[in-house]
C-alpha cells in the first residue's frame, strides 16, 4: 500500500513540469505586444511605452529563456506576481484556495449527504413517491443553467426577502476579519471565526454562503443522487443480498452494511471528481454571488493573458486532480477488499 | 403508474414550475420595506422643485420620505473594475483615480462642476510670469497628511520630481514631463536620459530638481518651464500631480530624493513600487484598507485643513459622511440586486442595462443636481443623466497598411479585385469622404445610445476649444456617398474603377464592444445599399490582439475610444493629429499634411493668447474635416444611479470615474 501510494505521489513533478511546459508552449504562439497587453490597458499614450513594457517583463526574450527563469523562481518557491490578483501567486493562492475550500466543504457536504441518502431511498422505493420526486428534482437541477438558477435564488432571497446576501461577509463583519483583532488562522471565515470565539461572525459568513452552496448542491445533487440511486439498485439485485436476507440478517443490517458499502464505490469517483471540480473553482456561481475565490481569479487571469497567474494556478490544480485521483483510488482498496493496489 | 403516483408527480411538477414564475415575476416587485405612495406625485411631474437646493427633491417624492437610510454612516459605491496601483504618480487608470483623487490633493481644483475653473487647494494662490514660463505657486500652510506630519514646499517639489523621475512605461508621467523638458518627449529614459543628457542618469535627475525648486521659508514652489505651455494650469488638477509627504514615503522604502542613488527608482513595476498599497495623502477620506478585487476602504480625517468651502455652498470641515467603501462588482445582475436593496449608495449602470434600472427610478436630475420626479410607483432611486463625458469613439482610416510580414486578413486579397483593398486604399480622400457620408449617425445614437450622445464633429470634443457646434461636419447621405465612390481615381489591375470591382475589407472591434459592433454594421448595411459590391465585414478581435495589430499599422479600419487626461485640445491634439500621435501616428497620412499638423499643434500648445489658441485648434479641427482623416463617430453621455437619500452630487467631467464621485461633497 505504502509502495503504491509513493510511487503514484512520484508521478506529480512529471506532471507538473509537463503542464508547465505545455502552457509556456502555448504562450509562444502570442507575440510580445499580445503578451504586453496585460500591463496596459488601454492604447498607449506614447509610442515608446510598449516597447518598455515588452523589454521590463522579459516578453521579448526566447521563450525556454523565460520558462528558465520561471522554473527558478518556481524552485525557490516564488510562483511570481500575480497582475489579476495584484499579489504575489502565492498569496493569491492562498487568499483565494480557502475561500473556495470552505465553499466546497459547505456544498460538498450537503450534495453527498443528501444526494446519498436520497439517492439510497429512491432505489429502495423504486417508482415509489421519493423516487419518483428525486428524479424529477435531479433532472430540473441538472439542466438548470447555474447563473439563471444563482439569478433566481438571488433576487429571491435577497432582494425581495432580503434574508441571504451576496459576498462573502457583511461589512462590518468585514472590518473586524481584516483589523488586528481576529487572527486569520485558516483563511476559512466560518472556521477562523470559531476559532476566534466568534459565532456573530460565524452566522454572518454562513448567512453568506447559503446561496451559492444552494446554487451549487442543486445542480450537483442530481448528478450523485442517479448515479447512487443506479449503482444501489444494482447491488441490490445482487445474489449476496439474496444470501444476506436468508440468513436473517434485519434489512437495516443487510441495507447499510452488504448493499450500500459496493453501491458506493462508483458514487465515490463521481464525488472525487466533483470536490476536484468545486475545488477549481466554481466561476460563474462565484460571479454571480460576487464571491472572490479560485474560479473568477483562474477565469480572469486566463481573459487577460496572465500568464504567470494561470501557471501558478494550473499547478495547483494538477497537484490537486493527481492527489485527488490517488485518495479515490486509496478509498477504493477500503470499500471494496476485491480491489488490490499494486 | 397507479393513480394517485400520477397525480402527485404532476402536482409536485406544477408546483415546481409555479414557484419558478412567482420568483421570476416577484424579483421585479421593490424591497420589503412598504411605503405610501401619494398620488399627488404623479400631478407634480409638471412643476420641478429643486431650483435652489441641488437633490432636495420634491416633498411629495414617492418612498423616499419613508425608506430608511441603510448604513448612514457609509457611502457605498459599486463600481466594475479594481484599481492597478494607489500610488498617484504611477496610477494611469480610473479605477485607481477614483481612489486616489480622494484621498490625495493637487495644488489647484477644478471649481465645483466647471472645467476650466480653479480654486486654491495646497496652493493658496500663483503667479505666472510674463513669458509664461514660471509658475509660482505659494503653498498653504497648516495642512498636515494624515500620518499627521506637516506639508511643506519640499514635499510638493519631491513629488513632481519622484514622479518624473519614475514615468513607469505606460504611466502618466509623460503629461508632465512636457512642459518641463520638451513637447516631443513622451518617455524619461530615452527623451530626456538618453536625447538630452547623453545617458547620464544622475544630470538629468539634477535637471528636474532645477525645473522645479521649492523653498520653505518663503513657502514657495517654483516651476520653470522649457517653454511657454497652454495646458500647464489643467495638467496640475490630475491625480498625477497629488502631492506625497517626502519623509512618509522615505520610510516606506521610497526614494531619499537624492540623484544619486534615483535610478533605481525609474520605471518599477507595479508591486515593486513603493506605494502600490499604501496611501499617506491630505485629503478629506484616510486610507483604510485594500482588498484587491473586492474593495477599498477608506475613512474620515478628522484633521483636515479646509475650514471655509472653496466655492459657495460647497463643503468644508470633516466630511459629511465617515466611512467609504468602493466595491469591485464586475456581475450587473448582482449590482443591481444590490442596489435595489439599497446596500449600494451608487452604483455603475453598463449602457445596456439601463432598461432593467429605469423602472426604479423616482427622480431624474442633470448635471448640476436640479431633478424632476418621475411617476414610478414605489421607486428608490434616482438618475442623473446628460452628463457629458469626455471621450470620443471614432473610426480610424489608415491611409498605408503596414504590410511587412504578410498581407494582413483584414485586407483580403490585397488588391482592387473585389475581394479586397489595397494597402493605400484609405490614401484617396474621396474613399474616405464616401465611408463618412455612409454612416448613420441618428439612427446609430438612437440605436445604441438611446439618443444620449452626440456626434463627433473632429478631434476636438464638445466643451473643448476648437469645437464649434456650428462648424462643418459630415452628414448621413447616400447619395454624396455613392458619389464619392465614383469620384476615387482608384483603379484595379485592369485599369477598372472601385464602383465597378467593389472592394472587401475588415472593419476591426474589440470583442465584448457591442457598440462599436453596431457602428460596424451601420456601415457596413449602408455601403452594400449603396453598391452590393461594397463589402465591409464586422470582425472582433480581443483587445490585446486589436492593440498589437493597431499599433504596428496593421488595421486599415477600425473602431477605439479616446478618453481625455487633462482638459485641453493638446490632448486631443496630439494622439488624433500629430505624427507621434497614439493613434495618427500609424495612419500614415500626406506627409505635407502632417508636416502642418505638426506645426500646428506646436504653435497651439506654446500658445498664450487664449483668442489665438482658439483660431489654431479651430483650424485643425478643421483640416481634419476637409481631409476626412477619420469617421468621428460619438461623444456619449453617461448616467448616475443613486439612492433619494444621496444628497449633494453634481457632475464634473473631470473627476475620475464614470462619473466621478467627490465623497466629501456628499452625504447621507
Amino acid at each position: 500500500m505504502i509502495n503504491y501510494i509513493i510511487r503514484r505521489i512520484l508521478i506529480l513533478p512529471i506532471v507538473l513540469i509537463g503542464i508547465s511546459v505545455l502552457i509556456f508552449a502555448m504562450l509562444s504562439t502570442l507575440t510580445p505586444i499580445e503578451r504586453a497587453t496585460l500591463y496596459i490597458s488601454s492604447p498607449p499614450r506614447t509610442a515608446t511605452a510598449m516597447q518598455q513594457i515588452i523589454h521590463t517583463y522579459g516578453l521579448d526574450k526566447p521563450i525556454y529563456v523565460q520558462y528558465w527563469n520561471w522554473v527558478k523562481e518556481v524552485l525557490h518557491g516564488n510562483l511570481g506576481w500575480s497582475k489579476t490578483a495584484q499579489m504575489p501567486v502565492m498569496d493569491a493562492i492562498k487568499l483565494y484556495f480557502p475561500a473556495t475550500l470552505e465553499l466546497s466543504i459547505w456544498s460538498f457536504v450537503p450534495i453527498m449527504v443528501i444526494g446519498i441518502w436520497l439517492g439510497i431511498q429512491a432505489a429502495l422505493h423504486q417508482n415509489g413517491i421519493i423516487d419518483q420526486a428525486a428524479r424529477l428534482f435531479s433532472i430540473i437541477g441538472y439542466s438548470f443553467p447555474t447563473f439563471v438558477f444563482g439569478l433566481l435564488v438571488l433576487m429571491l432571497f435577497y432582494v425581495d426577502l432580503q434574508w441571504f446576501p451576496p459576498g462573502r461577509l457583511s461589512d462590518w463583519a468585514n472590518n473586524i476579519v481584516y483589523s488586528s483583532a481576529f487572527h486569520q488562522y485558516t483563511g476559512m471565515v466560518t472556521f477562523d471565526a470559531i476559532l476566534n470565539g466568534r459565532f456573530d461572525i460565524f452566522l454572518d459568513a454562513l448567512r453568506h454562503l447559503v446561496l451559492p452552496a444552494l446554487t451549487l448542491a442543486y445542480v450537483d445533487w442530481a448528478l450523485i443522487l442517479r448515479v447512487m440511486r443506479s449503482s444501489m439498485l444494482e447491488a441490490l439485485n445482487q445474489d449476496y443480498i439474496t444470501t444476506a436476507r436468508a440468513k436473517g440478517l434485519s434489512e437495516h443490517m443487510v441495507i447499510n452494511n452488504h448493499a450500500r458499502p459496493n453501491a458506493m464505490i462508483p458514487v465515490a469517483t463521481i464525488g472525487g471528481l466533483l470536490l476536484v471540480g468545486l475545488l477549481n473553482g466554481v466561476v460563474i456561481t462565484e460571479t454571480v454571488f460576487n464571491y472572490r475565490g479560485m474560479g473568477l481569479f483562474t477565469a480572469n487571469a486566463a481573459l487577460s493573458l496572465d500568464a504567470i497567474s494561470t501557471l501558478g494556478v494550473t499547478l495547483l490544480i494538477a497537484a490537486l486532480y493527481v492527489v485527488a485521483n490517488l485518495v479515490v483510488d486509496v478509498l477504493y482498496a477500503f470499500l471494496d477488499p476485491r480491489i488490490r493496489l499494486n | 403508474m397507479s393513480f394517485p403516483s400520477k397525480h402527485l408527480t404532476l402536482t409536485i411538477s406544477s408546483m415546481v414550475i409555479l414557484s419558478m414564475v412567482l420568483v421570476a415575476c416577484g424579483g421585479a416587485a421593490t424591497p420589503a420595506v412598504s411605503t405610501s405612495v401619494p398620488t399627488e406625485a404623479a400631478t407634480s411631474v409638471g412643476q420641478p422643485t429643486a431650483t435652489e437646493a441641488p437633490t432636495s427633491g420634491p416633498t411629495t417624492a414617492p418612498t423616499s420620505a419613508a425608506a430608511q437610510v441603510k448604513n448612514p454612516d457609509t457611502l457605498i459605491d459599486g463600481e466594475i473594475s479594481d484599481p492597478q496601483s494607489l500610488d498617484p504618480a504611477w496610477a494611469y487608470d480610473t479605477a485607481s483615480g477614483l481612489v486616489i483623487f480622494n484621498v490625495y490633493e493637487t495644488l489647484i481644483f477644478p471649481k465645483k462642476d466647471s472645467y476650466s475653473d480653479y480654486v486654491p487647494m495646497l496652493a493658496t494662490s500663483w503667479t505666472i510670469s510674463p513669458d509664461g514660463k514660471t509658475y509660482t505657486f505659494n503653498i498653504r500652510q497648516g495642512v498636515t497628511f494624515h500620518d499627521g506630519e506637516p506639508l511643506t514646499p519640499q514635499d510638493v517639489a519631491y513629488s513632481f520630481w519622484r514622479g518624473m523621475i519614475q514615468d513607469r512605461a505606460g504611466g502618466p508621467q509623460w503629461i508632465l514631463l512636457q512642459p518641463f523638458f520638451g513637447l516631443n518627449v513622451q518617455s524619461f529614459q530615452d527623451d530626456v536620459v538618453t536625447k538630452q543628457f547623453g545617458g547620464n542618469f544622475v544630470a538629468a535627475c539634477e535637471a528636474v530638481q532645477k525645473a522645479i525648486t521649492f523653498d520653505n521659508q518663503a513657502g514657495t514652489v517654483t516651476m520653470n518651464l522649457k517653454q511657454p505651455y497652454g495646458p500647464m494650469l489643467p495638467i496640475l488638477t490630475g491625480t498625477w500631480a497629488s502631492i506625497v509627504s517626502m519623509p512618509w514615503v522615505i520610510q516606506q522604502g521610497g526614494w531619499d530624493g537624492k540623484c544619486s542613488d534615483a535610478q533605481k527608482y525609474h520605471n518599477p513595476a507595479a508591486n515593486q513600487d513603493e506605494l502600490f498599497n499604501k496611501m499617506n495623502g491630505t485629503g478629506p477620506y484616510k486610507f483604510v484598507r485594500w482588498q484587491p478585487n473586492t474593495e477599498v476602504d477608506l475613512t474620515r480625517n478628522d484633521n483636515y485643513w479646509l475650514k471655509q468651502p472653496l466655492w459657495d455652498g460647497g463643503p468644508s470641515g470633516p466630511a459629511a459622511v465617515k466611512n467609504v467603501i468602493i466595491k469591485t462588482i464586475p456581475e450587473f445582475g448582482t449590482r443591481f440586486a444590490s442596489l435595489k436593496t439599497g446596500d449600494l449608495d451608487m452604483a455603475y449602470v453598463d449602457t445596456q442595462y439601463i432598461s432593467q434600472v429605469d423602472p426604479l427610478v423616482a427622480q431624474t436630475c442633470d448635471a448640476s443636481g436640479n431633478c424632476t420626479p418621475t411617476n414610478n410607483a414605489g421607486a428608490t432611486l434616482k438618475v442623473y443623466k446628460g452628463l457629458v463625458s469626455p471621450e470620443s469613439a471614432d473610426i480610424f482610416f489608415t491611409q498605408k497598411v503596414n504590410t511587412t510580414g504578410g498581407i494582413p486578413a483584414e485586407l483580403g486579397s490585397g488588391k482592387l479585385d473585389g475581394n479586397g483593398i489595397p494597402p493605400d486604399f484609405f490614401s484617396d480622400i474621396n474613399i474616405r469622404k464616401a465611408f463618412n457620408y455612409c454612416f448613420d449617425w441618428n439612427t446609430y445614437i438612437q440605436q445604441v445610445y438611446n439618443g444620449e450622445a452626440q456626434q463627433a464633429y473632429g478631434p476636438f470634443i464638445s466643451g473643448e476649444i476648437g469645437y464649434d457646434p456650428n462648424q462643418p461636419h459630415y452628414t448621413f447621405d447616400l447619395q454624396k456617398c455613392a458619389d464619392s465612390f465614383k469620384a476615387s481615381t482608384l483603379k484595379s489591375a485592369d485599369g477598372k474603377s472601385v464602383w465597378d470591382t467593389g472592394f472587401y475589407v475588415q472593419f476591426i472591434y474589440n470583442t465584448g464592444n457591442d457598440q462599436r459592433k453596431v457602428a460596424g454594421e451601420i456601415l457596413q448595411q449602408n455601403l452594400a445599399k449603396v453598391n452590393p459590391k461594397f463589402k465591409l465585414e464586422v470582425v472582433g478581435e480581443p483587445f490585446p490582439l486589436e492593440l498589437s495589430d493597431q499599433t504596428a499599422g496593421r488595421l486599415p479600419i477600425y473602431m477605439i475610444g479616446w478618453l481625455e487626461d487633462y482638459h485641453d485640445p493638446n490632448d486631443w491634439a496630439t494622439p488624433f493629429l500629430a505624427s507621434n500621435g497614439t493613434y495618427s501616428g500609424t495612419q500614415a497620412f500626406d506627409p505635407t499634411l502632417q508636416k502642418q499638423l505638426d506645426q500646428l499643434i506646436l504653435q497651439g500648445v506654446t500658445e498664450t493668447d487664449q483668442a489665438k489658441r482658439q483660431a489654431i485648434y479651430a483650424q485643425l479641427q478643421n483640416l481634419a474635416y476637409e481631409n476626412a482623416l477619420d469617421l468621428f463617430v460619438v461623444q456619449p453621455q453617461i448616467r448616475s444611479y443613486q439612492q433619494l437619500w444621496v444628497k449633494g452630487f453634481y457632475f464634473n467631467p473631470l473627476y475620475p470615474g464614470a462619473p466621478g464621485y467627490y465623497f466629501y461633497s456628499l452625504s447621507k
